[in-house]
């Protein structure tokens, strides 16, 4: 394997600048995966390395991970919002707590099931605002955050109502592994987030990828090259949905308890400012976002915040990245590693890659041809 | 039918709260473009201030007053300070997610300054009823809809009749030859924003006797008007107020009648209705064609 060094040397062969000693962006790309190889090795090594109370909160980055590259998926890479995405991390977890505590499935099975029953939630409630361009996905998917806790309510022989449920049995590790049950529980859902976020990654590189990011920045035109822009925005819907109830499935292995207060609106948002912290279309950013989501509360606290301000605070950063930052952590270290290369390619962001109104081909005035879109 | 009638009195009703806060939600649309997710919880900070100057003695009127003017200045400013500089024509997402950071903020901060607790806030209308037959039609409920008919007049008045409102809808439809004649559209936006909240304010206060005052008051009814809204279309003001009455209405009969809702599901309602418009008709009953560009 090359070094970044001799690989940046051969590309920018000729050049003469400081730039040639750092690599450059596709240097960087190599920089990214041993950086993300190690990284995954550290984390393998993790539950021989912590206590078991350090490794339960290793534990909990892991599923807020995934839950925030759920939204990274939906949000970053595809233009949606959805406000319900607490509910399908709950139906994931109310499906494994309830299959494997009262039907006898296993934890595999159930954490499957789970994932297929929050993507079908997820379209039942999506498709009739996804035909629709715009917003209206907001709306509908507010309305399953807000109706899903009444649900368990209401089903309260089944679901446990508002004390929650829990769940006796473990995932017990295999025999003779000699893993305890949280290291085990760790270390599966380190599996489960590594493969969603290769997935995540290689659908990103992929044909049907650059489908789902130009609807995002251009659905008119997207259309026109003939993506299918209901099909594209329900397939991708879908799949966070399914990645939010695996995340789900992971909260209620690791936890083996679910309860509806961890799963209102509030938990919805908070996901979207991990997403905002990681940074909106960064893969690795998700895990910078559920490191931030595990750790800020005490992080705020040892800095003076009483524990009622801190979703205060969470709104705070996300008003202020959505200002100033729209790239979150992972845009500010492609900004970082271009002003270190020179090599200008735009940054990741929600809007980042849009030419500003002035540089537009319509005429502003009025004359000649109409603004495709126009503000209300 | 005695029955019936008075579910559709009591729907009127609540129906009213509805259509005042699917005002709110209108007049920032049609001022953004976009809709304002904190909207409730803004409206719920206002109540806040209202139940804190009952709390030291006032009247309950003046009370809802000031909470008003509160939720004028503080929805300007909200506008002026954290959505002018994300506004962009064509893309709304950050604004929405602004917003969101809104929300979040201000439950948080609501809880922190006055209190986590449930508290109670009377109404400003007086108890007791008035019997037509069979049916009670509460002073409450009559005080709501003549609130309600009153905001409408106001609206039609300011959106019609006056340069105000002309310079608002000039800066709405077509904001590039509003600019070329003079028209301050960033004034524009923050009225909207303040007005708004003003509304949302209103609604909060005569909503409170029902769902007593506490952070997470208004999250339920924001989506029953966002349900008016939806029916209603999301830039017609004559649209909020005929959808939020209509949704009262609805939510009233399905609880009373689908002993499967009830009260307890009643918020499936309030979905089933958003999701029943964007199937049938996207634009709502009152929408421009245009409108489902939400």
């Amino acid at each position: 394997m090359n070094t970044p060094n001799t690989r940046s040397g051969r590309t920018s062969a000729g050049r003469m600048s400081a730039a040639r000693l750092l690599p450059t962006s596709r240097g960087w790309r190599g920089v990214g995966w041993t950086g993300m190889l190690a990284a995954v090795a550290v984390a393998a090594l993790l539950p021989w390395m912590l206590s078991s109370y350090h490794l339960s909160e290793a534990s909990s980055v892991l599923y807020l991970s995934l839950a925030v590259l759920s939204v990274n998926l939906l949000t970053g890479m595809n233009g949606q919002l959805s406000l319900g995405q607490a509910a399908f991390v709950g139906i994931g977890a109310y499906s494994v707590v309830i299959l494997v505590g009262d039907h006898g499935w296993t934890y595999p099975q159930a954490m499957a099931a789970g994932a297929v029953l929050a993507a079908v939630a997820g379209i039942v409630v999506a498709v009739p605002a996804l035909r629709l361009r715009g917003l209206y996905v907001a709306l509908t998917t507010f309305g399953i955050g807000l109706v899903f806790p009444t649900l368990l309510q209401k089903f309260t022989s089944v679901t446990g109502g508002s004390g929650g449920k829990s769940l006796t049995l473990a995932y017990l590790p295999p025999a003779g592994s000699g893993l305890d049950q949280g290291q085990w529980a760790y270390l599966v859902s380190l599996v489960v987030l590594v493969v969603a976020m290769l997935f995540v990654h290689l659908l990103k590189q992929s044909k049907t990828g650059r489908a789902i990011q130009a609807v995002r920045d251009n659905d008119i035109v997207a259309e026109g090259f003939g993506v299918p822009l209901a099909r594209i925005k329900i397939a991708t819907f879908a799949l966070s949905a399914a990645l939010a109830g695996l995340a789900g499935g992971l909260f209620a292995l690791q936890r083996q308890f679910v309860s509806p207060g961890d799963l209102g609106l509030n938990t919805s948002i908070e996901f979207f400012v991990g997403m905002a912290i990681g940074g909106s279309v960064s893969v690795p950013g998700a895990v910078i976002g559920g490191l931030f989501l595990q750790y800020a509360p005490d992080l705020t606290q040892d800095l003076g915040i009483t524990p009622i301000y801190t979703p205060a605070v969470y709104g705070g950063l996300l008003i202020l990245i959505i200002i100033f930052a729209r790239g979150g952590a992972a845009g500010l270290a492609t900004t970082i590693s271009q002003r270190l290369t020179r090599q200008p390619h735009s940054p990741p962001g929600l809007t980042a890659d849009r030419p500003t109104q002035q540089d537009e081909p319509y005429s502003r005035s009025g004359i000649g041809r109409e603004p495709p879109e126009e503000v209300l | 039918m005695e029955l019936f009638v008075q579910r559709v009195i009591d729907g009127l009703s609540t129906g009213s709260i509805y259509a005042a806060l699917a005002l709110a939600i209108v007049l920032v649309f049609r001022a953004t473009g976009t809709i304002n997710l904190a909207q409730g919880e803004m409206a719920m900070f206002c109540c806040f201030i209202a139940w804190k100057l009952t709390d030291i003695g006032w009247p309950i009127v003046p009370a809802i007053l000031v909470s008003m003017a509160a939720g004028f200045v503080g929805g300007a400013a909200i506008e002026r300070v954290v959505v002018r500089p994300v506004e962009d024509a064509k893309d709304h997402l950050p604004i929405i997610i602004v917003t969101l950071g809104l929300l979040l903020a201000v439950d948080s901060l609501a809880g922190g300054l006055f209190t986590v607790d449930t508290e109670r806030l009377d109404s400003p209308f007086p108890h007791g009823s008035w019997r037509v037959g069979g049916v009670h039609v509460g002073y409450d409920s009559i005080g709501l809809l003549a609130v309600i008919i009153v905001i409408s007049v106001v609206i039609w008045f300011v959106f019609g009749r006056t340069r105000l409102g002309l310079h608002m809808r000039a800066s709405v439809d077509n904001p590039e030859s509003a600019r070329l004649v003079g028209i301050r559209r960033s004034s524009m936006l923050m009225f909207g924003w303040g007005a708004a909240a003003a509304l949302g304010a209103l609604a909060a206060a005569l909503v409170a006797p029902q769902t007593f005052v506490y952070t997470g008051m208004l999250q339920g009814v924001l989506l029953y008007a966002f349900a008016a809204a939806t029916l209603g279309g999301f830039d017609s003001p004559a649209g909020a107020i005929v959808g939020g009455l209509a949704v009262g209405v609805v939510q009233d009969l399905v609880a009373g009648y689908i002993t499967f809702i009830g009260n307890e599901l009643s918020l499936l309602t309030a979905l089933g209705i958003i999701l029943a418009v964007l199937m049938v008709r996207p634009t709502g009953l009152f929408g421009r064609a245009d409108s489902k560009r939400l």
